[in-house]
């Protein structure tokens, strides 16, 4: 049996409520998948109907090309590591990690073998008989990695498990649980609302909005080539500018926008007379020379400045008060740092700047 | 005087006054049951004596009631507890309307007077061909300890972290499983409160009890029954026993708290150790495989 899940049509309603409006999506085979999306957008309902613990209002899942509908979560090929862990708080270690084999009726030797082996997996060997509450956060967050991965799923899902770590700890977790993926070769799926985790670990990311996936891809396709306005906003941060397209030549899109033409990367969807969105990315700016072509400069007075040591943040004058237009320049430690209230030329290359038809942003 | 030290004098008095309230009926009483007055009475004082403890031990028909009592209780025990634990669960998993409904009728026979409920058990199983005697005093009691076993448990599962039993249900366990080995567990604490609240409860229980006792006795019946006949020492000297008692059970309670808050404290000391002092999982220092999982 495979450990891909694919979900078809899936929609789940709540009375009148839809939580998941009709996603299609593929997780493959050994993948670390991430669902990236804002808290309530539906990311942990789609979790819990590929758990078992919902059943979808309309359409599919499947998990190794089998059909989900009607079996339990205690009869899937998949386990979940909950937001809040859900040790047993009256059971030892051993005994956690233990019980996915003791329901099985594994004898106890065998019980012990797999237990044994989990916790030098986790590197806390010899920690099998204490209890759970007496661990530390990241100690338990391992036991809880070991307990699921202890009834050899096939897919292993992961509630935001990082969210009640500390910073550090937080990123630390990050590499550790790449590396376990990695070495287990079974199905990470992981939910999060944090950016930085799911870039940092995913294979592919999903980037949900409101009930639906927006947009699937690797970290670098999502971040460089986001499909629709909502990604480009969303993930990461990104400068907006509204406007017209005047023409588009050879795959570039020349728009009419409150800092005259500018011209960026003409994505599928952009036609000649349409309103459009130019996006641009803080990082993507430099300060421009006199002879750098003008669709691609914008002046502006600054008024901001913001020093940030590796970076110069520099915010524009913008009559979008709900949208900050920033500027990030790197600090090469010999320029001159614009001030607040100079005029300033800006360049960026038009290949890093990207023309979306016009669409819903995410919200800031 | 200042007024913070008539306020503070007045508060000692008052506690006094209160504790003496409390507590001065017990001490004579007590008193009463060494005297060697027929009467229980401390004044006047004849001299002390344990005459009323032997002729309280050789009282056949008083611990013929309290056996009745204690078996009364211990069936009370064994339909009561399962009963209020299967409609703590019920109402629990419970989302729609009809749950305030089924909860006002679970728990009105509380509510209900104890005269009440005795005479309706009666009357009903009479009408079934069994009369009053130990069988219906189980049944009537229970209709209302059930409810009180019931509450206890809706308190303690309001405190239940339902992941937990997601969790289990999630590596596999049957739902039979869930139960026993995680949701029961937890509940163990509480159904030992249960057990002893239902026992007190039925120990001390008269008025439901009067109606389906039928021809027999239970140890409140007795004692009701010596108190019209006129009273003796001997019962004092029943009560200096249960109090006994009731103090050597709260001693042995707050020492075995104290112990385990001394434990806990030992604990969370060497708990207090940094994340960092964990090796890391990383490449490194990870096996090259995972461990042979094959079953």
């Amino acid at each position: 049996m495979g450990s891909d899940v694919l979900m078809q049509n899936t929609t789940m309603r709540f009375d009148d409520y839809v939580a998941v409006d009709n996603v299609n999506l593929h997780i493959r085979e050994g993948e670390f998948f991430s669902l990236l999306g804002s808290s309530g957008c539906g990311k942990t309902t789609i979790l819990r109907m590929i758990s078992g613990f919902l059943e979808p209002s309309e359409g599919k899942v499947l998990i190794g090309g089998k059909d989900m509908r009607g079996i339990g979560p205690n009869k899937r090929p998949t386990a979940l590591i909950f937001q809040n862990l859900a040790l047993f708080p009256l059971m030892s270690v051993e005994d956690n990690i233990a019980f996915g084999l003791e329901v099985r009726s594994l004898s106890r030797k065998e019980r012990m073998r797999r237990v044994h082996g989990l916790l030098e997996l986790i590197a806390l060997p010899g920690m099998g008989s204490k209890k759970v509450n007496d661990l530390s956060g990241g100690q338990k967050q391992r036991v809880a990695i070991a307990r699921a991965l202890a009834v050899e799923p096939k897919v292993l899902l992961l509630d935001e498990p990082l969210s009640a770590l500390d910073l550090k700890l937080r990123q630390r977790m990050r590499q550790e649980l790449r590396a376990i993926q990695q070495k287990t070769g079974v199905t990470f799926i992981y939910i999060t609302h944090d950016q930085g985790e799911a870039m940092a670990m995913s294979d592919r990311v999903g980037v949900m909005s409101q009930a639906s996936i927006e947009q699937v891809g690797t970290p670098k396709d999502i971040y460089n080539s986001p499909a629709n306005p909502f990604v480009a906003s969303f993930v990461g941060t990104n400068n907006v500018l509204a406007g017209r397209v005047d023409r588009i030549i050879d795959g570039f899109a020349v728009v009419r926008t409150r800092f005259g033409e500018l011209m960026g990367r003409s994505k599928a969807g952009v036609q000649e007379g349409d309103r459009s969105l130019l996006f641009i990315r803080p990082e993507n700016f430099f300060l421009a020379k006199e002879y750098d072509r003008d669709k691609s400069v914008i002046s502006s007075t600054i008024y901001r400045s913001q020093f940030e040591g590796a970076f110069i943040n520099l915010f524009l004058n913008n009559t979008n008060r709900s949208r900050e237009f920033m500027v990030q320049l790197a600090n090469d430690g010999l320029g001159e740092i614009p001030s607040s209230g100079s005029e300033v030329r800006l360049g960026f290359r038009p290949e890093l700047a990207l023309v979306l038809p016009e669409g819903e942003l995410a919200n800031e | 005087m200042n007024s913070q030290r008539i306020l503070s004098l007045f508060c000692s008095m008052y506690m006094i006054a209160f504790m003496a309230y409390m507590l001065a009926p017990l001490a004579i009483m007590a008193a009463a049951s060494f005297n060697v007055s027929s009467i229980p009475t401390i004044s006047p004082w004849k001299g002390f004596t344990m005459e009323w403890f032997s002729i309280l031990f050789r009282d056949r028909i008083l611990w013929d009631a309290t056996l009745n009592s204690i078996i009364i209780a211990v069936g009370v025990i064994l339909l009561a507890v399962p009963t209020g634990l299967a409609g703590a669960l019920l109402l629990m998993q419970m989302q729609s309307k009809s749950r305030n409904l089924l909860y006002a009728i679970l728990i009105s026979p509380i509510l209900t007077p104890g005269v009440i409920v005795g005479i309706s058990t009666l009357i009903f199983w009479n009408k079934l061909g069994v009369s009053g005697g130990l069988f219906l005093s189980v049944i009537g009691q229970t209709s209302f300890i059930a409810s009180f076993c019931m509450l206890i448990f809706m308190a303690r599962l309001q405190r239940f972290d339902q992941s937990l039993e997601e969790a289990a249900l999630d590596l596999g366990a049957s739902q039979q499983q869930v139960f026993f080995k995680v949701t029961l567990p937890f509940l163990r604490p509480t159904v030992l409160t249960a057990i002893g609240i239902s026992f007190l409860q039925s120990f001390e229980n008269y008025n439901t009890t009067l109606f389906v006792i039928g021809a027999k006795n239970t140890m409140t019946m007795r004692i009701a029954g010596m108190v019209r006949l006129g009273l003796t020492p001997e019962t004092n000297a029943l009560a200096v026993i249960f109090i006994v008692l009731t103090i050597a059970a709260a001693v042995a309670f707050e020492l075995k708290r104290r112990v385990e808050k001394r434990r806990e404290a030992v604990l969370k000391e060497m708990k207090k150790r940094e994340d960092a002092a964990i090796p890391l999982i990383v490449s490194d220092s990870f096996p090259d495989k995972m461990p042979d999982m094959a079953a």
